[in-house]
This record gives structure tokens, sequence and C-alpha cells, in this order.
């Protein structure tokens, strides 16, 4: 049997890839049939520094109004060209652009890979074509991008990092000066799917929840899809953040060494006779802080943090390239508070992930992924010689694929599958022994189809499907997204979209503290959660370089399940009697006021929110009658302001100013005081607070002020230099974290303040780049 | 006509905000009476919230007034105020006795109040401890004290729920155990009193072993002994009132769970009208003493 098998499956693949294949080709057939005289366009656009591909590079076909944008893989293709003779535009912020003259003849398929070169005139700002529209197509509805460039520039609390340069971005919220935690549109950071070259990562943090666990120096694209993203996503309610990792150098062998305050970094990438290799390793050096103030009790007795990128490419030909990445990170924390009482954890990501991209014809590309993604958790404590533990594992293994079909001038066609089995093992030791074992490993399936149809060069419609199968209840789910476009002006577009999201997992997490984050799955008697979302944008250029880009939202959260915090541990429950169940929803309105280039570049971001949660299990008053409540990330007013001035080749001057309304909490407006449960919890008297509800107060409006000045120079042929000093919250403002109540002796309530970075805070880098 | 469309989006959010709700209190009597199986029937209390910021005695809040009525089914119970204890109310009929099983419901007024405040326990069945693996043991030793016990659980209630709670009897400063003595050392405000009583958080009986005669092992951790010496060991199954009120008061105070910084959820309502507290446990207890280790 298991011969035969052998036997049948590859004959099986070899089957499907042959009738993908005939499709592809009868599609071909079909579209050249329909459009005997028109001619097309395709290849890649690379960086020709190091030959990195180029996400999101523009492609213009002077005087036809055709153009694409280049894919995650670099990739691009432009179709239905009238035969004659064009101008051919490849541009991309930053670099210079190239303009090629190309003949096409009728039903002529042209495939021109380029290269471009990062502009000698960085000081003067890019030039701006009159013909924007395909430079348009990177703020599409929904999506925000922020350049890695940016991230390693901005003013950061000891490390660049990607997360909190995203909470600058309109309609992304912080919870606090102390997290890196990514609150989208009104959704919690579990309603986000992060991908790091197209695998999935579950804790994607450090330090617990203070950093976020991608080393900028390894990565090159970092984009966010706000909201209505398509249906090449799945999977959540809220947003797609999709982190590409760099391929490596495929020109020369460099490197970078960079030493922090926090944590020091080293990164190397350079060719090989196939293709290209990279590889960034970071790593904490509080070492020698630890030990110089061992003798504080609060100090760690150990703790560390790493993590690891690595990629290599092999282009195996001009038609395909093969890459393989992976990630390793982790913390480790162990301390002790008095004798006896000793605290350890230990969590960490790890990912594989292997690509083939394989373009079958000009028409027609795709990318196949196998991706394992592994977390683990493992906080445990000793106090008084009783042991407790947890280990908590999620382990994934998924294939992907997708495909892009360009079939004529009118219509791109994408769809795909990805399938893969959960696993989510979580186990509890109390005292040596196993109190609590649950496993969640389920199948899942989805395929989706998406159309893009252009039935005139102003107007573009985007229909797509996603079908998803989940194994653990054995849900079967819909959900359809639409998106259009009307091109209003040279200069205005207008977007709208709608769509139905679903999300099977939730994320339990702690907003403090990430590390002992987990994730439960829907299943029986837990329904997947599923929302709605609806977008209506206007991008606009008001003058050379300058974009005013204006999102309106609403969205909805309905079938939301968290783990109930009112339960009484997780043994011996049904599954879905671990939950409290509810819904929400939030709409606002974000304008981005943005200048990429020049030497006063930077963007101004604001955002108008509201959002609410329903939860009867967590808010309701004393006759049982719930009600709903703002969550913390819930504030009206967003704005933040980000400024680079290149002053000269050697000085650059960044600042950030953020303002917000403050966040809610609960304000205790009365107390009591009971006696009698003293036999079960042991206490002579049991105060109490009263409030009218959860989250019925705000704390005073946040505002902070963060500059920074970066120095960089050359040290010959060496290498190249860079000095960055920072004052991350310039004017030490004391901005509340939350409200700390405690009772006093005399049966009073005192209310404390509990500051986020209270005082000036001091960065200081050094990076050679050699 | 673009201007219109950003301007009717930017009403239509404002318009639809849904602007954080600042209702007052809902009621400002407090009410607790908690049963205790086979034991008498204790006095209630019935008060009024205090405000937070204010100095507050609990006499200056009694509410002595009210009418209070303990139902068993078969009879009510007229609790008396009791003149000395202002907030006080007595059953004066004959000594009743918490029947293990039982239903019981709570009826109170409050003159000037409109709602009726009302409540119901199911007193959970009687709990036996049957054996005890050991009357004394060595702190830390390997040979943890185990008992086999009857649980006990209210009727509705899918499995039962126990706190244990350890009472020191011999409360001296030379007779604590080592991680004690530390949290003594590091906190001046600390006193031996506050050591005396320890009990755990709720836990339902998946955490112990279940035997084919329904009866289940308790592992007593050594995290629940403070002292040295005599130990009273309570097992308490709690209804599911109890339950809810221990539960979410301890997520009050502690603020641990999923809950952000400064998100503090009210108690669980465990009385229709009113705060406290109404609900009823069953208990067993076992005296355990325990011996230092010897010193290597």
């Amino acid at each position: 049997m298991t011969n035969l098998a052998a036997e049948l499956v590859p004959h099986f693949v070899v089957s499907v890839i042959k009738r993908t294949i005939l499709l592809a080709g009868l599609c071909s057939v079909i579209h050249s049939t329909q459009g005997q005289e028109l001619a097309a366009l395709d290849g890649f656009v690379t960086d020709s520094a190091n030959g990195e591909t180029l996400i999101a590079a523009n492609v213009f076909v002077e005087g036809t109004l055709r153009g694409a944008t280049t894919n995650l893989s670099g990739y691009y293709a432009v179709s239905g060209i009238e035969p004659g003779t064009y101008t051919v535009r490849f541009s991309y912020i930053g670099f210079d652009t190239i303009r090629r003259e190309i003949t096409f003849a009728p039903g002529e398929s042209v495939r021109l890979d380029i290269e471009l070169t990062t502009s000698e005139e960085l000081l003067e700002a890019i030039e701006i074509s009159a013909d924007r529209i395909t430079e348009e197509e990177i703020r599409s509805i929904g999506v925000s991008q922020i350049t890695v460039a940016t991230i390693q520039q901005l003013p950061q609390v000891f490390e660049p990092d990607v997360f909190r340069s995203l909470q600058l971005l309109p309609g992304v919220a912080q919870s606090s000066d102390y997290s890196s935690g990514l609150y989208i549109r009104g959704g919690d950071p579990g309603q986000t799917l992060i991908l790091l070259d197209r695998t999935k990562i579950y804790n994607p943090s450090h330090v617990f929840g203070f950093f976020s666990s991608f080393n900028t120096d390894a990565i090159k694209d970092v984009r966010l899809y706000k909201g209505g993203f398509p249906a090449t996503y799945g999977g959540v309610i809220g947003s797609v953040l999709d982190v590409q990792n760099k391929d490596g150098n495929r020109r020369e062998t460099d490197g970078k060494l960079s030493v922090g305050l926090l944590a020091s970094r080293a990164f190397a990438e350079g060719p090989y006779s196939r293709g290209s290799w990279m590889a960034a390793l970071r790593r904490s050096t509080l070492e020698p802080l630890l030990i110089a103030f061992e003798d504080i009790d609060a100090v760690p007795r150990a703790f560390y943090f790493y993590d690891f990128n690595g990629k290599i490419n092999i282009d195996v030909s001009r038609d395909d390239k093969l890459s393989f990445s992976f990630y390793a990170g982790s913390d480790y924390l162990r301390s002790t508070f008095t004798e006896g009482v000793e605290i350890k954890l230990l969590y960490g990501n790890r990912t594989v992930t292997g690509s083939w991209v394989h373009l079958w014809s000009n028409q027609f590309f795709t990318n196949a992924t196998i991706t394992s993604t592994w977390y683990e958790s493992t906080p445990s404590a000793t106090f008084s010689g009783t042991n407790f533990k947890q280990v908590n594992r999620v382990v994934e293994t998924s294939v992907r694929a997708d495909f892009e079909y360009y079939a004529g001038s009118k219509h791109d066609i994408v769809g795909g599958l990805w399938a893969g089995i959960f696993d989510a093992p979580l186990t509890n030791f109390f005292d040596d022994r196993e109190v609590f074992h649950t496993r969640n490993r389920v199948e899942h399936a989805s395929l989706y189809l998406q159309d893009t149809y252009r039935p005139t060069t102003n107007w573009s419609f985007t229909a797509g499907l996603r079908a998803t199968y989940y194994g653990y209840g054995h849900y079967f789910t819909l959900a359809p997204r639409f998106s259009m476009e009307r091109q209003l002006g040279p200069d205005v577009r207008m977007q709208a979209s709608a769509g139905r999201y679903y999300q099977f997992l939730t994320l339990i997490s702690n907003e403090v503290f990430s590390g002992f984050d987990f994730w439960l799955t829907s299943g029986d008697g837990v329904k997947p959660a599923y929302g709605d979302q609806y977008i209506l944008g206007l991008k606009t250029n008001l003058f050379e370089g300058i974009t005013l880009d204006t999102e309106v939202y609403y969205r909805t959260m309905r079938q939301l399940f968290v783990l109930d915090p009112f339960s009484t541990g997780l043994a011996g429950l049904e599954y879905a009697e671990l939950f409290a169940f509810g819904k929400g929803a939030a709409g606002g309105l974000e304008i981005q006021l943005s200048r990429q280039s020049g030497r006063v570049n930077g963007f101004i971001a604001y955002t108008l929110a509201n959002t609410n949660r329903y939860f009867p299990r967590l808010n309701q008053d004393t006759f049982g009658v719930p009600r709903s409540y703002s969550p913390r990330n819930d504030r009206l007013h967003d704005l933040n302001v980000v400024g680079q001035w290149r002053i000269s080749r050697r000085w650059e001057l960044g600042a950030v100013f953020t303002y917000a309304t403050g966040q809610t909490y609960t304000r205790p407006e009365a107390t009591y005081t009971v006696y009698s449960p003293r036999v079960v919890n042991g206490l002579d008297q049991t105060e109490l607070l009263v409030s009218p509800g959860l989250n019925q107060a705000r704390l005073p409006a946040y505002h902070r002020l963060d500059i920074g000045v970066t120095w960089s120079g050359s040290l010959g042929r060496f290498a190249d230099y860079e000095l960055q000093m920072q004052v991350i919250n310039a004017y030490a403002r004391e901005n509340a974290w939350f409200i700390f109540n405690e009772f006093e002796d005399d049966g009073s309530l005192s209310r404390s303040t509990i500051p986020q970075i209270p005082i000036p805070l001091p960065n200081l880098s050094f990076t050679l780049d050699f | 006509m673009l201007r219109r469309i950003v301007f009717t989006g930017l009403f239509l959010i404002v318009i639809g905000c849904d602007s954080t709700d600042f209702s007052v209190l809902d009621t400002e009597i407090v009410v607790e009476l908690t049963l205790v199986a086979s034991e008498p029937l204790p006095p209630a209390r019935v008060s009024r919230l205090a405000p937070a910021d204010q100095a507050s005695q609990p006499e200056n809040f009694a509410v002595s007034n009210a009418q209070v009525i303990l139902s068993t089914g078969d009879k009510d119970l007229l609790m008396e105020p009791i003149t000395d204890k202002p907030g006080s109310y007595q059953y004066l009929g004959p000594e009743h006795i918490i029947r293990p099983g039982a239903r019981y419901d709570l009826l109170v007024t409050v003159p000037g109040v409109e709602t009726t405040i009302t409540g119901t326990t199911n007193v959970p069945t009687s709990i036996k401890i049957l054996t005890a693996s050991s009357q004394s043991g060595i702190y830390q030793s390997d040979e943890q004290l185990t008992l086999v016990l009857i649980s006990g659980r209210s009727s509705g209630q899918s499995q039962s729920s126990f706190t244990l709670v350890t009472e020191a009897l011999d409360v001296e400063e030379d007779g604590m155990v080592p991680s004690v003595a530390g949290l003594l050392e590091d906190d001046e405000e600390l006193t031996l009193e506050d050591f005396r009583v320890s009990a755990s958080p709720i836990i339902t009986e998946a955490n112990f072993t279940l035997f084919t005669d329904g009866t289940i092992g308790l592992t007593y951790p050594w995290i629940g002994i403070n002292f040295y010496g005599r130990n009273i060991i309570y097992v308490n199954a709690l209804d599911q009132n109890l339950v809810d009120f221990v539960r979410s008061a301890q997520l009050q105070q502690s603020g641990d769970g999923t809950f952000g910084p400064g998100v503090i959820p009210n108690v669980l309502p465990t009385l229709s009208g009113a705060h406290g507290v109404f609900g009823s446990v069953s208990r067993d207890r076992v005296l355990f003493w325990v011996f230092p280790p010897e010193e290597e």
C-alpha cells in the first residue's frame, strides 16, 4: 500500500502541474486569440547595488496609462499594450528613474529585467512625473508602509523597532511606552496576522513585549494592511503585517556591526555562484549591568534575548528561483525575589520557509511555499518548594501556493491555496503534577480567487472570495471581498472596499507582559469570530512629492471569544466554558500627509477613532445587565508628527511628536468591606471596589517628543560609520500609564498614577557598515 | 463632490461615536451572608457603599432598619437587627443548622430603596475527609500530606470547587518557613499575624486525583504552610456564588488575568439588587504537624 502510494503521489503531483500549465496555456491562447494585436512586458526589478528585488517598484508605459507594480518577489507584468514604440519608465522612491524605449510587435511578449540605481542626489527631491498612476499603486486602500531606512533613523527606545515605528501610522495605537503591541483600527494584537517571508509568527516580541523581534538589519520590506485586505490573506478579522527578509547582496560581500545600549547586532550578506545569502544576528548585551546591580533584589539573576535571521537564494534559472529562510529568536529570564522564590521564563519562535518562484509564461506567475513555525513559552516558578510550570507551544506546518495570472489588459487574476496543521498543546503543572492539558491539533485549508477588472483606465474593480475549512468544530467559511477605485483626476483617486473576515484563533495575552502569551482556537461550541469591514479612501497628490491620504473605516467584530478571566482555572471545564463571548465595533477617520523625499521629509498622521466592546460576562451591573465599554486602546484623537531633516551628507536630525487622547481606565467610585468570606479566603476582611463599569474614565492626554541626531562618515575604504544619539521623552512628560488603587488604614482609597517613561531617556548606538 | 464625501464620512464617524458610559452606580446597598453547611445560621450584614475617597468606618455605613428574611423552602427565617451591632441581623428563633445540599433564598428590603434584594444559594453537599496520609511531615519533603475525601457539590455545579485554608496555631517568629521569613524581612509593614492564615485560590476537582469510588485524592502543597508546628487545614467546597465572588474579588485585588493595567472589573453579582455576597460552603478540617527539615 505504501509503495503504491509512493508511486501514485508523484504521478498525481505531476498531473496537477501539467493540468495547471495546460490551463495557463489555454488561458494564454484564449487571451492571444482575443487580442492578437496586443503585446506584453514582464520581468524583475532589482537594486543594482546588491541585486535585491524591489517590492512595489513602478513600471509605466508612457502614453498608454498601462502600468504595474512589482509583487513581493519583485516581479511585474504589463499586458494589453498596443503594438508600437513606447518609453517604459521604471521608478522606485529613492532610486533613479530609468526609461527604456521598447518596440512591441503585435502579440510580442518582452521580458525585461531591470536594475535600478540608488539616486546619487538623495538630497534633492526625486523627480515626480506628471503621470503618477502607477506610483499610486503602493497607496492601495487600507495599506500603510514604512521604509526600513525610516525605521532605523527614527528616535526609538534603545533599539530600532518595526512595531514601534508602525505605531506612528494613522490607525495604529500603542498601549503604553512599555509595549510594542499593535492595536490597529480598534483591534487587539491577536487580530493581526504577522508574516515573515510568508510564514506566521505567533509571538514576535522581545523583552516580554517591549520590542518586536524583527531585526531591521535583516528585513527589506514592511507592509501593513490595516484593513480591507485582499482575499490573498485570511485567518484574522483585523489586519495583516507582511514582512520580507532581505535576499542578500548578489554583487559583493558586505556586513554591518552595531553596538547599542541594550543589544548589539551583526549582519553579513553576499553572493555565491548560484545566488545570494544573508545572515543577521542580534543579542542583548545586558550581562555587565546585571552583574553590576546583582545586589538589588529586583534585578534578574539572568536575562538575555537573541534573534537570528538567515536566507539563501538559489537562482535555478531565469524563470525559477528558490529561497530558504530561517528565523530563531528567544528570551530568557531568571529572577529570585527572596529565599525559596524563583521565577524562570523561556520563550521564543523558530521558523523555516522554503519557496519556489516560477514563471510559467509572461502571464502566469506562481509562488509555492512550505513553512513551519514553532513558538514555545515555558514560564515556571518555585515558591516554598512548590513548583508551578506551564508548557505552551504552537507548531504549525503549512503549504501555500499562489498564482498570478495577467489575463490581458483588463483582468489580473490571483488565486491560491493555503493549508496546514495547527498544533497547540498547553499543559499546566502544579506541584510537579500535570493539572491541565489541552491540545488543539487542527487541520485547516483555504482557497482563494480574486479578479481585478479594469474596464477603463479610470475604473478598477476587485472581487475576491476566500473559502476556509477549519477542522476543530468542522467550520466552513466563505469570505467575500470587494474593492473599487476611481481615478477622479490626475492627482486624485477615490477608493472603497468592503469585506468579511473570519478568525479561528484567539490570543490570550497580558498587555504588560507578552512572555505568557498563548493561543486558543475556535472549536466545539466556540464559533470562529468574524467581522465586516467598510473603508472609503481618498488619495491625493497635493504638490510635488507631497501626498495626502484620507480613509474612513467602520468595522464590526462578532463572536469574539476570549479566555474568561473569571474562570476558576482551566482544569475540568468543557472547552466552551473556557471562554467569555462578546462583540465589538470600531470606526474612524485617518489622515496622513507625507513627504517621502527631499532634505526634509516625514509625515503627519492623525486619527479620529472610536471603538467599543460588549462582553456580557465581563461588564455588568448589580442586576446582571451587561454594558458595553471602551477598551484601553480606544482614543478619540491620535496625532503623530514624524520629521527627518538631512542637514548635510554627515548630519541628520530626526524628531517624533505624539499626542493622543488619554486612555480609558476604571475609576472606582465607592468601596465596601465584607467579612463572612473569611472561611473560604482566609482574610479577616475583604475590601472591594465598585465602579459604574469598566473603563468609564480617562487618563490625562498623552504627549511626548523624541529627538535624535545621526552623524555619519567614512573610515576610508574600510567602512562607513554612523553614530546615533537620541533622547526619548525630551521634555520629561510624565504620561500616566494607569491608576493604582490602594486602601488606606482608615478605609479610604488612595489613587497613585503609575507613569510611563517619566524621564528623558538617552539612547546611543554606533554602526560600522563595511 | 470630493469635499462632500470627506465631510459626510467625517460627520458619520463623529455622530457614530459611542462615548464612554459615565452612568451612576446602580445601587448602594451591600448585603453579606455566608452559610456554612452543618453549622448554625450566622448573622447577616446590611450596609451602604462608602465613597471611595473618604475614610470609612463600617458602623457609619450600617443599615439597621432593613428586613432580612432567609427562606429554607419550608419556612421563612426572619433575621432581626442586633442592637449592639449596627447593620447585623440574626435569626432569634430556635437554632437553625444549615442543611447540606439544601437551597436557601434571601430576601432583603430596605426602607427608601425601591428594589427588593434577592439571592439564592445551593449549599454544597457535605465534604468529608476520609483519610489523611499522615498526621505530621517534614517541610518540603517528598512525603506530602495526601487527603482522601468525599467531595461536596452544589446542585447545578459540574464539578466541585475548593479552597484550602490553613491556619497556623504556633505563630512564632522563629517558626516561620524561610520564604515567609524573607517576605517579612523585606516588608516592614507586614506582621506575623498577616501570615497566620493562608488560603489557596480556587481549585477545581479536576486538579486532583479522582478515584473510581467517587472519592478525591488531594495532595496538599507545601506552599500553603507558613509556620512550622501545628496547622489546621480546612478543605472548603464552595457553591457557585462563592466561586464567583472569590474569583472576581481575587481578580480585582491582584489584577491578574487578561485585563490591562488599570482595568478593574466589579465583583460578579451574587445578589440581585445589591453588592456583597450571598453564598454557602461545606467544609472539613484536619490537624497537621509540620517539622523543619534537618540541617545538613
